[in-house]
């Protein structure tokens, strides 16, 4: 993402990592408890990760965060001025680089003069899961976050898309 | 903060994670084709940031996310 980002500086894109919850807390990277760890935990993300987009933080309380939706790693492409444009609820870049070349595309049209009449699509996403890279990210997190994914992935049935 | 408050922001930062995601509510509005909700963040430097002011004069692509 951090790429893509790079890449649509120059169309008019600014891309922002919107730090929200903990999504697997661990013993050593834990579930906030205040704004100045939150922060720090932010901070700590950045310098870690080699964040390269800007980084902004969500309130303690979640408050930004419920009102796009809650889920832990969506992205969502507001055009300027503040309409929103695509919503999805998990990141994927090529996914998101589609929408992006569709906001491009769009905003070419506008400019040629034609006449253009909106309308909404929904559609199913698929993204190539890493579970080696995820689960040595729930290793990095701790012990605790290890036993919670896999007493979660017990109860719950295979994702039904998959049968 | 009130109790009710603290029990509410402690729910939001479980310590426990027991699969809080809820695609449904995520399904809802707000939609495509509608206005964003103006929310206002922190950058690292400890300033808050709206989102309106910055998508005045540019496209947005916002990732939500954590290190975890």
């Amino acid at each position: 993402m951090d790429a893509l980002a790079a890449e649509y500086i120059e169309r008019g894109f600014e891309s922002l990592f919107i730090y929200a919850r903990e999504a697997h807390p661990g013993e050593i990277l834990p579930h906030h408890t205040s704004f100045a760890q939150k922060l720090a935990m932010a901070r700590r993300f950045q310098q870690e990760q080699g964040v390269r987009r800007r980084i902004l933080v969500d309130s303690l309380d979640g408050a930004g965060h419920k009102l796009y939706g809650a889920l832990p790693n969506m992205t969502w492409i507001l055009l300027r001025g503040g309409l929103i444009a695509y919503k999805a609820a998990w990141t994927d870049a090529e996914d998101v680089r589609m929408a992006m070349e569709n906001v491009t595309r769009i905003a070419d049209l506008r400019r040629r003069g034609g006449r253009l009449a909106p309308f909404w699509t929904e559609r199913l996403g698929y993204r190539v899961v890493d579970q080696a890279a995820f689960n040595a990210g729930l290793e990095r997190n701790g012990p605790k976050a290890v036993a919670e994914f896999e007493a979660f992935t017990r109860r719950v049935p295979l994702d039904r898309l998959e049968e | 903060m009130s109790d009710a408050r603290d029990d509410e922001v402690t729910a939001y930062n479980y310590a426990i994670f027991r699969g809080e995601e809820d695609f449904d509510a995520f399904a809802g509005r707000p939609h495509a084709g509608e206005r964003a909700p103006d929310i206002t963040l922190t950058d690292l430097d400890g300033n808050a940031v709206a989102l309106s002011s910055l998508w005045r004069a540019n496209h947005l692509v916002l990732e939500f996310g954590s290190y975890t």
